[in-house]
């Protein structure tokens, strides 16, 4: 066959239209991309046996029942517990990230300090002996120098066993100070004990019970317990059961905008708002002019006459609150009794402030809730036989008046202002050394950091928060090893001692601690009373009869005891006087808690309110995942994100999505501006978490934040004034 | 081209847009369940993996007469669904037996059509190799394969957790499954009981009755795709505003407009 060039064109073209038309081409394109797309460094997920464990979450002080599923020996995922009594059968965001905690970038790999190489900025590994000896030597040095009072240790989650083995810790060396860093919640519930008698038993919201909840700024149902809602409100909520809730806040947080009413005051008048709504209540007949005399007799003198000032008439000049509007609430109030009032604070806002505290628990008196179904139950907590050790609070120890402070930061998720620990460290000399798993958080401006196993790698125990609806009571059985760098908390208190040439005792600090759990374990059984959850089975039993080898056995596969919510020993009695040392009670707030002096004002024309979520706010270590909600959408604002009103905004000329320089008294943060009809003209929001900045992110942190709003200095920092400047290009 | 569904099961779910506060457990439960790698830092937003995306949507008013709600998004599994039809290489398809729209990435060429084709903004491109923290990738769900760079990726009502509760079914002696055993994770992790998940065809799952309630709508229902996400509120403001967003945005509606959505 000749070969002609006509031929050998048709031949071509031929097959080049049959080749488009055949799979050759598509199967090809498809191959390459495959080829083109799969790498040897993919990640391969985990193989071997699947299991389930059942845990408590210690990511934050809530203490969330997980059930978590593990591959083989690694935790993959961590689900809620159903049916769990302190969670409510849910968990916050935070809690299903916690597999990942093990992992974080921040963890981590042995001792490590300070290099002063780089500035002091960043961390070099060191030995284990390095640390202790560093800390031991200024321990045998302030010993002999008879000067341990400049000796301190830090309990961020006081209440735990391990917290009697800081008190045997302190006992050993001689002396020091034990220092916890109460939160909104412990200072709401301290405020109450001003005013009645509480017989040594703790406050708690019964919001299963409440016909209407009225919350003072309380983020209910974003991020007051967890990042997540209060689990009795959702748990309410499913079963379609909800109380009516009015919420008493600023601006259009989630639980305002799902709130029943929602009265948008100005910033830092509530002391006026629960004046007034008292003055409300008892033109209504809802309050007893009985009650409101017995307090003005007893604990709040003067109380009886700010309640006939502040009519919701006067209080609306001062509040922004038309009074029709208070009054509708008084009617629904009326309607929907049982009634509890709720204060406690923000997570990352901070506390409300002690006035206010009082102002809401004087409400909460005079509506008779307290001590009663539905209202504010009052609880032992569950006997520790070792107790918990006589704590001061870390803000009210002088600046510069430690020498050593060991920070415990075993169990993550309390808000520790940035500046705040080192401020109360003297300025040469002194040694900051905390016991974490992580570089990050709360032990950021230690000098040198011990590693301790990661949450859910040791066994540690959780109580119940303050305000929780009941007393609650769990262990944390590890679902993974410890890394083999990390130590158990107790043991390396005992090598501090031991290095400072103290005596030990033969028992090591983390047998010692496993005993002090049997004794609370033991003082559960002897008491007999509440009841016992049992994970695996899904359901409660009551405590009385079990012994303490079975009540431990139970605890080791994650149960949770708890007390059954309600009031123990009656309602309390009235306190006869204001305690020493303090006026009559609502000396600052009763005309608006003040923001800043009027020539601050002017060079700071707006106010900066600081929010945040518990468990998220403050530097943080927060799950990878976690950037699905703040830098993959904008569902949680990440601190960089300033947000004001529109109207605010262009008043100030500052556009949408734009670079901005904040400023306040206490420094400067470089913000993107946001438009958010949400927030109340006049103010700027700033999110005091969640933090990412532990995962390689750009842009402000919590601390940062923090910082700006003064928290570091001040008790109170949920409101503080700022200006905004835009940076031109 | 009319995709027919055969099968005596078709899955669906129902979101009270209501009771959703935007906690953001479902888009974490999503991620952890699913595989879903987190962008290198300083990606940009549209850049993100959320096969289950929360979005904030307004009524358009101002301070303090705005309202709000959350707007859980996954992928609505539409009866019509155009991401099947535009899919050059069949990476995308519906089991008849279940109404589930699956994504095959081994298939996946990456050419993003099916982006282009959703009306809904549900599906994501990987734009990044998966990469978590060293070590993390232990906590990956064994059950599902994490996908590689170039392919689009979607929410498949938790497939893997289907192939789970067919097995245990299957272990058994049993062919169907009772309502309870198969729950997406979106659904299990919501503290609100905002998502419900079951079968339309099965009594039990009271699905089927949620669909049919007045304030129950479908996103962008005049389009014709025919979605399983089913969306309930009492507001018909949120309901004008997901059936037909058009509409208000053409200010056809005046007390609607300007209403909008932000993720």
């Amino acid at each position: 066959m000749d070969v002609t060039r006509r031929s050998f064109i048709k031949f071509s073209a031929g097959f080049a239209a049959g080749t488009i038309v055949s799979p050759l081409p598509w199967k090809l394109l498809d191959d390459a991309s495959i080829w083109s797309q799969n790498w040897p460094w993919i990640a391969r997920t985990p193989h071997g046996p699947v299991t389930l464990a059942h845990t408590t979450c210690t990511l934050c002080a809530a203490g969330c029942g997980l059930r978590v599923r593990l591959v083989g020996p690694h935790p993959v995922s961590a689900w809620s517990e159903p049916g769990h009594p302190t969670s409510g059968g849910s968990v916050c965001p935070l809690g299903l990230g916690a597999a990942q905690v093990r992992y974080h970038p921040l963890r981590i790999r042995g001792p490590v300090c300070r290099d002063l190489r780089g500035g002091g900025a960043t961390w070099r590994l060191t030995g284990r002996d390095e640390v202790l000896g560093a800390a031991g030597r200024k321990v045998a040095e302030l010993r002999s120098a008879g000067a341990l009072g400049r000796l301190a240790i830090l309990d961020l989650r006081p209440g735990r066993a391990l917290s009697a083995m800081h008190r045997e810790f302190l006992d050993r060396v001689g002396g020091g100070r034990y220092l916890t860093l109460p939160d909104g919640r412990d200072l709401s519930a301290s405020a109450l004990d001003e005013l009645v008698d509480t017989g040594g038993r703790v406050p708690g919201y019964d919001l299963a019970g409440a016909g209407a909840v009225v919350s003072f700024g309380t983020p209910l149902l974003d991020g007051w317990c967890g990042a997540g809602p209060d689990p009795e409100l959702a748990r309410r909520r499913r079963a379609g059961d909800a109380p009516f809730l009015v919420q008493i806040e600023s601006n259009a947080s989630t639980t305002a905008l799902h709130a029943d009413r929602w009265l948008h005051l100005r910033p830092g008048t509530e002391t006026v708002q629960a004046l007034a709504l008292a003055h409300a209540a008892r033109a209504a007949g809802m309050v007893p002019a009985a009650a409101i005399r017995a307090l003005d007799a007893g604990p709040l003198p003067g109380y009886a006459d700010l309640v006939r000032t502040w009519s919701p008439e006067a209080a609306a000049g001062i509040t922004g609150i038309p009074a029709p509007e208070l009054r509708a609430v008084a009617r629904d109030l009326a309607r929907h009794r049982p009634v509890v009032f709720v204060a406690g604070g923000d997570p990352g806002g901070g506390p409300l402030g002690q006035e206010e505290e009082r102002a809401v628990w004087a409400l909460n008196l005079l509506f008779g809730a307290v001590g009663r179904p539905g209202g504010v139950a009052l609880r032992h907590r569950p006997d520790a036989p070792n107790g918990a050790p006589a704590a001061e609070s870390m803000r009210d120890i002088p600046d510069g008046s430690l020498d050593l402070l060991l920070v415990d930061a075993s169990a993550p998720g309390t808000v520790v202002p940035p500046g705040l620990l080192r401020s109360k460290l003297a300025s040469d000399g002194s040694l900051m050394v905390g016991l974490s798993a992580f570089a990050g958080g709360a032990v950021s401006g230690a000098d040198m950091i011990l590693p301790v196993p990661a949450p859910g790698e040791w066994l540690d125990d959780v109580t119940d928060q303050a305000l929780a609806s009941q007393g609650s009571y769990a262990w944390t059985p590890p679902v993974a090893d410890p890394l083999p760098w990390a130590r158990h908390p107790a043991d390396l208190l005992d090598g501090v001692a031991e290095a400072a040439g103290l005596a030990t005792g033969g028992t090591r600090g983390k047998a010692r601690h496993e005993a002090h759990l049997r004794d609370r374990i033991a003082a559960l059984a002897a008491a007999g009373q509440g009841q016992v959850f049992e994970p695996k089975k899904g359901k409660a039993r009551s405590a009385r009869g079990l012994s303490a080898r079975e009540l431990g056995r139970l605890f080791r596969e994650g149960a949770c005891w708890v007390d059954g919510g309600g009031s123990r020993g009656g309602p309390p009695s009235l306190r006869k006087a204001p305690p020493a040392g303090r006026g009559p009670g609502f000396e600052t707030a009763a005309g608006g808690r003040p923001t800043a002096a009027d020539n601050e004002q002017a060079a700071l024309p707006l106010i900066l309110m600081i929010h945040g979520q518990q468990g998220l706010s403050g530097p943080a270590v927060v799950p990878p995942v976690l950037t699905k909600l703040c830098r993959e959408s904008h569902l949680l604002p990440d601190p960089g994100r300033a947000r004001l009103n529109p109207a605010t905004a262009r008043s100030h000329g500052l556009g949408h999505e734009l670079p901005a320089d904040l400023s306040t008294s206490h420094g400067r943060l470089r913000v993107t501006v946001v438009h958010d009809e949400n927030v109340m003209p006049g103010v700027v929001r700033l999110a005091a978490g969640p933090d990412t900045d532990g995962l390689g992110e750009p842009g402000p942190t919590a601390a940062d934040v923090l910082s700006a709003g003064g928290a570091g200095s001040n008790a109170v920092w949920r409101l503080g004034r700022a200006a905004l400047q835009e940076v031109k290009a | 081209m009319k995709h027919k569904r055969t099968g005596d099961v078709r899955y669906s779910m129902v979101i009270d847009l209501d009771r959703c506060t935007g906690c953001g457990d479902c888009m974490v439960a999503c991620a952890v369940e699913n595989n879903v790698a987190v962008p290198p830092p300083a990606a940009q937003e549209n850049r993100s993996l959320t096969w289950m995306k929360v979005y904030r949507v307004d009524n358009g008013g101002t301070f303090p007469d705005r309202q709000e709600v959350c707007v859980p998004i996954p992928c609505q599994h539409c009866d019509h669904a155009p991401c099947i039809e535009v899919c050059p290489v069949t990476a995308v398809e519906m089991d008849e037996s279940t109404g589930i729209v699956g994504q095959v990435p081994e298939r996946c060429m990456g050419c993003r059509y099916c982006m282009a084709a959703c009306p809904y903004h549900a599906r994501y491109f990987n734009w990044f190799d998966p990469v978590w923290p060293e070590g993390m990738e232990q906590t990956l769900n064994p059950d599902v394969s994490p996908r590689m760079r170039g392919v689009a990726e979607k929410c498949n009502f938790c497939h893997g957790r289907l192939d789970r509760a067919r097995e245990n079914a299957a272990a058994e002696g049993r062919r169907d499954l009772e309502p309870h055993e198969y729950v997406p994770a979106c659904a299990e992790a919501c503290p609100h009981g905002a998502i419900r998940f079951g079968d339309l065809n099965d009594p039990r799952s009271g699905i089927a009755d949620l669909t049919r309630r007045p304030e129950a709508f479908r996103l962008l229902a005049s389009l014709g795709t025919e979605p399983k996400v089913h969306y309930m509120s009492r507001h018909s403001w949120v309901r004008q505003l997901g059936e037909s967003r058009l509409t208000v945005l053409r200010g056809k509606d005046k007390t609607r407009k300007g209403a909008g959505a932000h993720g």
